[in-house]
């Protein structure tokens, strides 16, 4: 009978870490949600502490948000969807399942990364220099206590985008991600994270991840030079409203993919004055394309959202009216939403001590009511 | 029933059945299922209708007594599929539902579209710089309406940043401004305002300048300007005017000044108005072509002996003398805080590029703390951003041709032209053939100047050491002949020699 392989002995963690997030399930599925006490939220923090310990890393992160809707239903937060919490625990339930049928065919931790995810990115050098211009960027404060700012960074030799994050505990920065950008880049040099998001960049010693992330590292070197933005947004330009619904209909799909979600440029819009609904705690704001069409901006009412809230109100004004806008557009529920980015103004726009000519206004964490023409 | 309500029923259970749990359902739960799966099944989804039965029978099958836990684990797995195929169809339904709706409305909506912008060409007559941002001045062809460019250069590569590539906001590329300047441009739809007469634009997102490759033509300068320097700064005075112009200061300007100050008072100048005060936005060089002082920190060159001067100056009164000349230190001589990401080529090349003044003095602390005491590194580094190219003979040869009335200019170009001549007899490099006969028409131009320095027979009146002239053609044509690899243009250039000289016969004989 032949010896069955060597197998990686931190697969054996899988298999256990598995059945006790399956029957974590099984007992939520049981009990039912609204049952759900502050030991169900402990319970799921072991749970996933467990998969963290045995590296499915997508399961962990699952677990999390899922932690997190059940104390908003908890906390009574205007902002808990039941439908929401619905698709996290079928992903949940989704993926236990989709690992567990990889485990048995693999012979090492690293052949069930491309289902269960990796806990590090790995930054692989770069030959030579890269070319970007920033396209986008949006701060960020997730729910696990950090604060980070994005940029979106289009590679013009290689026509792909890439992102840029610098991250920090709110322990350290505070709540708000527009700190960020006062941040240098590195220690290494003066350049802000706001300069660096406006504008475009010759880099070398770039280190970059097999998903488009681009460190941050002390050693990048970061020097001036001159692409159109407009060349990368071409390439996520969207004539139209119809011309997103078939960008998000061609997005990946699968069950267990997440909502599907895609950047994209629009020129010639139109922004309506947003409405504050305090029942559900949300900013709601319609956008019309050049043809009327309309398409939802919500915006949920939380300290972070205050810069982007006040920037929609001004977008909805004639002086400060946008020649275009970049946004995620992704499939929320039953509505294919906009997520604003960055506003396109075609006559530069000073929006600060160091970057004082700009094309771009990031909406999420540059007040446009400091901004001047 | 619309198949929008259905999911919505299909959503309503799935809430009803996770919230309440599977072990305490609630009364009727089986019954709300099997009604909703009769409703699927009229809709035509008869396949989940199925599932929904086979779940509300099950459910049944836990009410009454404690389920076992195979009992629940079966429910619980059908009740995850029905969520997974609730998910994925409403997500695929959702997209549908937008796409017809799209396509169904079509408002029509006030237009939102820019403004129209301006289409013209301009021929660009100057620049300056202003608080760290690049002013070109130009006109518009055929309308003789002034405009004026706003641009930004983020970064400045070291050396003379007029003569090399710069990232331009503007033109959305990288330029050498030297070459820009001596090029019109042509704007398409660019956004421009009108104020006080003159036509404003800046960086626009949708449209650049294209640099045509049409040159500018070449504008007599006035030359009715007296420069003028008082420890408050330079001023320019015109005869007619009551009162003196007042140059807005820019370190490179004030650099060029300096340098100017040697070659007279009198300057030929374009000035533009900036406010209640004026700015030079292009001057006559030494032999009366249109340079750039305000961003071009060589645009006026040292004379031999203020170059030698500043070599003694720096030779015997070390770095921070010729800092504290150059106005990077205080005269005290104490340092300013520091830079240390820019080298000491940037920050002088910027400081001279006319950045405010404040960066030139942080450039002291920067290449004192980076040099580490080594002036011979400074002289090198500094020498090469001040002075900026040496114009070679030739280069003064080719400008000067361009030059329609050489009167005023006569005796420099004279001097440079036998200082030339006399290099080549001298065993300097001999020029490419169509220099040569350049060299020669502007020589008769000048008149043919005697030589007192030699009696040697000359080539259409140059006087030259003719047999260096005889090697230089007959080496390629003879390597030609040959059938080595030699460039046409060599061999072109032999016979420019060869054939287009007066007195070719005695030349060749």
């Amino acid at each position: 009978m032949k010896e069955p392989a060597t197998r990686d002995p931190k697969l054996q963690r899988v298999g256990p870490a598995l059945d006790q997030v399956a029957r974590f399930l099984q007992r939520l599925a049981e009990q039912g949600w609204q049952r759900t006490t502050a030991v169900t939220l402990k319970e799921i923090r072991t749970v996933a502490q467990v998969a963290h310990h045995a590296r499915l890393v997508r399961l962990q992160r699952e677990l999390a948000r899922l932690e997190t809707q059940l104390k908003r239903y908890l906390d009574r937060d205007p902002s808990f969807s039941p439908a929401g919490l619905l698709g996290t625990v079928n992903r949940v339930w989704l993926l236990e399942r989709a690992i567990r049928g990889a485990t048995d065919r693999a012979t090492s931790i690293a052949d069930l990364e491309p289902i269960a995810g990796t806990p590090r990115r790995t930054y692989r050098p770069v030959e030579g220099m890269i070319d970007v211009v920033v396209g986008a960027a949006h701060g960020w404060v997730t729910d696990s206590g950090y604060v980070g700012v994005t940029a979106h960074l289009w590679h013009r030799d290689e026509k792909r985008w890439l992102q840029a994050t610098m991250a920090r505990p709110d322990r350290m920065v505070g709540p708000d991600p527009a700190r960020l950008l006062r941040m240098p880049l590195s220690d290494a040099t003066p350049l802000t994270m706001q300069e660096f998001c406006h504008g475009a960049w010759t880099l070398d010693d770039v280190r970059l991840s097999s998903d488009g992330r681009v460190s941050l590292h002390s050693e990048l070197v970061v020097v001036p030079t001159a692409i159109a933005a407009r060349q990368g947004l071409a390439t996520v330009a969207a004539e139209n409203f119809l011309a997103i619904v078939d960008r998000l209909e061609g997005a990946p799909s699968g069950p267990l993919d997440g909502t599907p979600q895609s950047l994209v440029y629009i020129e010639g819009i139109q922004i309506d004055r947003p409405l504050v609904d305090d029942t559900r705690a949300r900013v709601f704001a319609g956008v019309r394309d050049r043809q009327g069409r309309r398409l939802e901006v919500t915006v949920p009412l939380r300290p972070e959202h205050d810069v982007l809230i006040d920037n929609l109100e001004l977008c909805a004004t004639p002086a400060w009216s946008p020649e275009g806008l970049i946004a995620e557009a992704s499939l929320v529920g039953d509505q294919v939403v906009l997520s604003p980015l960055s506003a396109v103004f075609a006559r530069p726009v000073s929006i600060g001590r160091r970057v004082k000519s700009a094309h771009l206004v990031h909406l999420t964490v540059e007040p446009l009511k400091r901004a001047k023409r | 029933m619309s198949l929008d309500q259905v999911l919505g029923d299909v959503r309503d259970e799935l809430i009803a059945l996770w919230g309440a749990g599977l072990a305490t359902p609630g009364p009727g739960r089986a019954d709300a299922l099997r009604s909703l799966a009769e409703t699927l099944n009229d809709a035509g989804l008869e396949r989940v209708a199925g599932e929904v039965s086979q779940l509300a029978k099950a459910l049944e099958g836990l009410v009454g007594e404690t389920p076992s836990a195979e009992a629940l684990h079966a429910v619980h797995e059908r009740l995850q599929q029905l969520t997974t195929w609730e998910v994925q169809f409403r997500r695929a339904w959702a997209l549908r539902t937008c796409r017809q709706t799209f396509e169904a409305s079509k408002e029509s909506v006030a237009d939102s579209s820019r403004p129209p912008g301006l289409d013209a060409t301009v021929v660009p007559l100057g620049v300056t710089s202003l608080d760290g941002r690049i002013v070109f001045v130009g006109e518009l062809e055929g309308r003789s309406q002034p405009i004026v460019l706003h641009d930004h250069w983020p970064g400045f590569r070291g050396g003379n940043p007029f003569r090399q590539a710069q990232a331009s906001r503007l033109f959305q590329d990288e330029v050498v401004p030297a070459t820009l300047l001596a090029h019109k441009w042509r704007l398409r739809d660019h956004p421009a305002v009108q104020r006080r007469g003159r036509w404003i634009v800046g960086p626009s997102f949708f449209t650049r300048p294209d640099v045509l490759d049409e040159e500018v033509p070449r504008i007599v300068m006035p030359d009715d300007l007296t420069l003028r320097w008082s420890s408050d700064g330079w001023t320019l005075w015109r005869e007619e005017a009551e009162h003196a112009l007042e140059v807005a200061p820019s370190a490179a300007l004030d650099f060029n000044l300096r340098k100017q100050r040697v070659y007279g008072p009198d300057l030929g100048a374009r000035l533009a108005p900036n406010g209640d005060r004026h700015v030079l936005i292009a001057m006559a060089d030494s032999i009366g072509l249109p340079c750039f002082p305000s961003v071009d920190p060589g645009a006026i060159r040292w004379t031999q002996p203020q170059a030698k001067a500043l070599a003694t100056r720096m030779a015997h009164r070390g770095v921070d003398a010729l800092l504290t000349y150059l106005g990077c230190l205080k005269p005290s001589g104490r340092k300013r805080k520091s830079v240390p990401s820019q080298t000491f080529g940037e920050v002088v090349a910027g400081w001279l590029a006319g950045r405010p003044p404040k960066a030139g003095n942080e450039a002291a602390a920067v290449a004192l703390a980076a040099l580490g005491g080594a002036p011979a590194a400074l002289v090198s580094e500094l020498s090469l951003a001040e002075i900026g190219p040496t114009p070679t003979g030739i280069e003064v040869v080719r400008r000067a041709l361009e030059i329609e009335d050489l009167a005023e200019r006569k005796a420099f170009v004279q001097a440079h032209v036998v200082a030339f001549t006399r290099s080549i007899r001298r065993g300097g490099v001999v020029p490419a053939g169509r220099d040569l006969w350049a060299l020669t028409a502007l020589w008769s131009r000048l008149g043919s100047p005697s030589d007192p320095e030699t009696s040697q027979p000359t080539l259409n009146g140059v006087p030259f050491d003719l047999d260096r002239l005889r090697l230089a053609a007959v080496n390629p044509l003879s390597r030609a002949l040959r059938g080595e690899a030699v460039s046409a243009e060599e061999v072109e250039d032999a016979l420019l020699l060869v054939v287009g000289s007066d007195d070719g016969a005695s030349f060749f004989a």
